[in-house]
């Protein structure tokens, strides 16, 4: 950090005998801006490599079918996926159930590369040769149970929320086909509603698995997010809708509620915020249907925000401070 | 800015770097807490979560309120006084949570803030030509200048000055001359906001907000000196009372393609020179973007291809640099090093899992205590000292 302040504070620091010589030095030399980080504009570079490459090669697949073929580009592709992912598996260190250091400063680029070229040469391979039929929507299935294979082996919580998101892609995709099939009495919406309910559901419980078992226990915050912003939106999705809009609304209070409940005893913070947020949008929603008159409509809309603007100033003591800054 | 406030961001950029230090491994427990004591914090502040909460809450309220006003009173919408008015009063408000409350970094005194000013700026429209549309955008962008401008001055939150040098700018293009005002107005400001930004005389809010300006300059400069700006008559066509049907005057056409090449390297230069990473990156973006119009003029390729190429260099170029910048003596070169120095960020693990869900960034890998920059120059000694580095 390039600070004159934080330049000043070093000297101070120095002569109350708190910092050594070598870290006033280094330190200093920072706060002074006489030493500069390129860090983020390298891994910049990368990111900007990653999502160019993986661009052009969605272009490819779409442009140049005439010109090249569909069988060449798709072979093209795969090679360069596979070439990727053999780089990673030779760099990578052996299986750990634990955090793993990344081995080099472009294994994560590389990897997620790789993973994505092979599912877009995947699902090029579906839309030109539809080797699954009708069963299309499955590739997204053996996507995401590929992208959930890498993360693990390869440490990566990347692949593991795109596992996830393209798992509950594959639902949102497969509801309207399966679940009509098997259950007729389900609409459209109401079996994707019900599929991002499973799935946050399915999801929550991964996190405290991978929690209990010790097995990549960082990737839980991903998976338990996830899963509850699936279950609160699709309880929210119904807050507007026909005659159980009144219940939707009552179980996004009492989910929220109770969300924030227990995000704050256990000191979740993003949970916190996500069901104090969600109890809040449906006591409003319920609310606006219960009272008709627009002044005190706005009149209980400000007390009940003022109130939960100081509420919050009293549960705020409760947290430790560390957790904030 | 008060100077309590002041006071109370400078120990807390301290403290903020102390924890970084902590969090690499540099300092132990113990010496971030005579840091933490020797820079104590004297205002009440709020975290990142509980921060959006009562953003959105005060921002709830204050709206229902101010609408609630609407509908009591019945005052006419095309009169600035009710306008005014909660501009006036949110302010007050604002002062008294920066002021006698001590809260910084709370939410609700930033949501105030904003409202007020987004108030003002309507209720200066409205007073400086009532509710015609004649002259709406240069009224618009006048109050918001002087709104942003002063609340910048007086809060220093980045909002404001984001806000004050787009208006600014966006001013001078409703002039005749917008786009030579522009390139003359950004090269004054650039300098001025670099050399801003490392003085000890100002508030650490006011640096981060001349970087913000930094930024902006840089931006309309570029958008000013482009080829394609140039040939599209872009900012002469944002003026609200501009013709479009203006040409182009040929001799300075070539000067345009020649700024349009040089500026990113310019910048490279200058910020290699200058070890200032804004001016850096700004020339790594403006010569992407310079590559990009190459191409609008000239399909030398398939966009495809291109965009594979573009990608080829530019992992190329990133595994390159950083080998090159840790070969060099002691892992730098010129004062720069490749290595992540400090982790000075707060993020949440919601965050990280937010942009690694939203896009496919990779997420950053735990970096072992200690490992994060390698000067080679010796061990620490003195108090509070680790080991070595």
């Amino acid at each position: 950090m390039i600070s004159p302040d934080l330049a000043a504070a070093v000297n101070r620091l120095e002569e109350e005998d708190v910092l050594g010589p070598e870290q006033v030095r280094l330190f200093g030399r920072v706060a002074r801006g006489e030493l500069v980080s390129l860090s983020v504009a390298l891994h910049g570079l990368l990111y900007l490599g990653v999502v160019a490459l993986t661009s052009g090669v969605g272009l490819l697949f779409r442009n140049e079918i005439a010109n090249l073929g569909p069988l060449s580009i798709a072979a093209g592709v795969g090679a360069a996926a596979a070439l990727c992912l053999a780089w990673v598996a030779r760099r990578s260190p052996p299986f750990s159930a634990g955090e793993v250091r990344s081995p080099h400063f472009a294994f994560d680029y590389v990897l997620a590369l790789g993973a994505l070229l092979a599912a877009a040469d995947l699902a090029f391979v579906e839309g030109q040769f539809s080797p699954l039929g009708e069963s299309w929507a499955f590739h997204l299935l053996l996507v995401s149970l590929g992208y959930a294979a890498a993360a693990f082996r390869f440490d990566s919580r990347t692949l593991f929320a795109l596992s996830l998101t393209t798992f509950t892609a594959w639902r949102g995709v497969a509801a309207t086909s399966v679940e009509r099939a098997v259950f007729g009495f389900f609409g459209d919406t109401d079996a994707v509603r019900l599929n991002a309910l499973a799935c946050g559901l399915a999801f929550v419980a991964i996190g405290r698995a991978l929690v209990g078992r010790n097995l990549k226990a960082h990737f839980e915050p991903t998976a338990t997010h996830l899963g509850w912003l699936l279950i609160l939106q699709a309880i929210a999705w119904g807050i507007d809708d026909g005659p159980t809009a009144a219940l939707h609304r009552l179980t996004l209070v009492a989910v929220g509620g109770g969300l924030a409940w227990f995000a704050w005893r256990g000191g979740r913070f993003a949970l916190f915020v996500f069901g104090v947020l969600a109890a809040y949008l449906g006591l409003m929603i319920a609310l606006a249907e219960a009272v008709d008159e627009t002044t005190v409509m706005l009149l209980l809309v400000a007390v009940s925000a003022i109130a939960l603007v100081f509420g919050l100033g009293a549960i705020h003591r409760l947290f430790p401070k560390e957790a904030e800054e | 800015m008060r100077v309590e406030e002041v006071a109370a961001e400078r120990a807390k950029e301290v403290r903020d770097a102390a924890r970084a230090w902590r969090r690499a491994g540099f300092i132990d427990e113990d010496t971030l807490s005579r840091i933490v004591t020797l820079y104590p914090d004297e205002r009440r502040r709020f975290g990142l979560g509980f921060r959006v909460l009562a953003f959105v809450f005060t921002s709830v309220a204050v709206w229902a309120i101010v609408g609630l006003s609407f509908v009591l009173f019945d005052p006419r919408l095309d009169s600035a006084g009710i306008f005014l008015f909660w501009a006036i009063a949110l302010t007050a408000l604002t002062e008294v949570q920066r002021g006698p409350l001590a809260r910084t970094n709370g939410g609700a005194e930033t949501a105030t803030a904003l409202i007020a000013v987004l108030l003002g700026i309507v209720g200066g429209v409205i007073a400086f030509g009532g509710p015609t549309l004649h002259g709406l955008v240069v009224r618009i962008l006048a109050s918001a200048f002087v709104l942003c401008a002063a609340g910048a001055w007086r809060w220093g939150d980045r909002l404001f000055f984001l806000g004050a040098g787009l208006s600014g700018f966006g001013l001078l293009v409703q002039t005749d001359q917008g786009r030579l005002l522009c390139i003359v107005a950004a090269l004054l400001l650039i300098p001025a906001c670099f050399s801003a930004a490392r003085g000890i005389e100002h508030a650490p809010a006011h640096r981060r907000g001349a970087i913000i300006l930094g930024a902006v300059a840089i931006l309309a400069l570029y958008a000013a000196i482009h080829i394609w700006s140039w040939d599209q008559r872009l900012i002469e066509g944002m003026g609200e009372f501009s013709s479009s049907e203006t040409t182009v005057a040929p001799p300075f056409r070539w000067l345009s393609i020649l700024a349009t090449a040089l500026l990113p390297a310019g910048f490279l230069a200058m910020g290699w020179r200058r070890r200032e990473p804004l001016l850096l990156y700004a020339g790594l973006i403006l010569t992407g973007l310079s590559v990009a119009t190459i191409r609008l003029y000239h399909s030398v390729m398939p966009l495809s291809l291109a965009l594979i190429l573009i990608g080829a260099v530019c992992l190329g170029l990133g595994l390159w640099a950083r080998r090159w910048l840790r070969a060099g003596e002691k892992g730098e070169r010129a004062g720069f090093t490749a290595d992540p120095l400090f982790d000075n960020s707060n993020r949440t693990d919601v965050i990280k899992s937010v942009v690694a869900m939203a896009s496919f960034t990779p997420s950053a890998q735990a970096t072992p205590a200690r490992n994060a920059f390698e000067g080679g120059g010796g061990r620490f000694g003195g108090g509070g000292a680790t080991g070595g580095f």
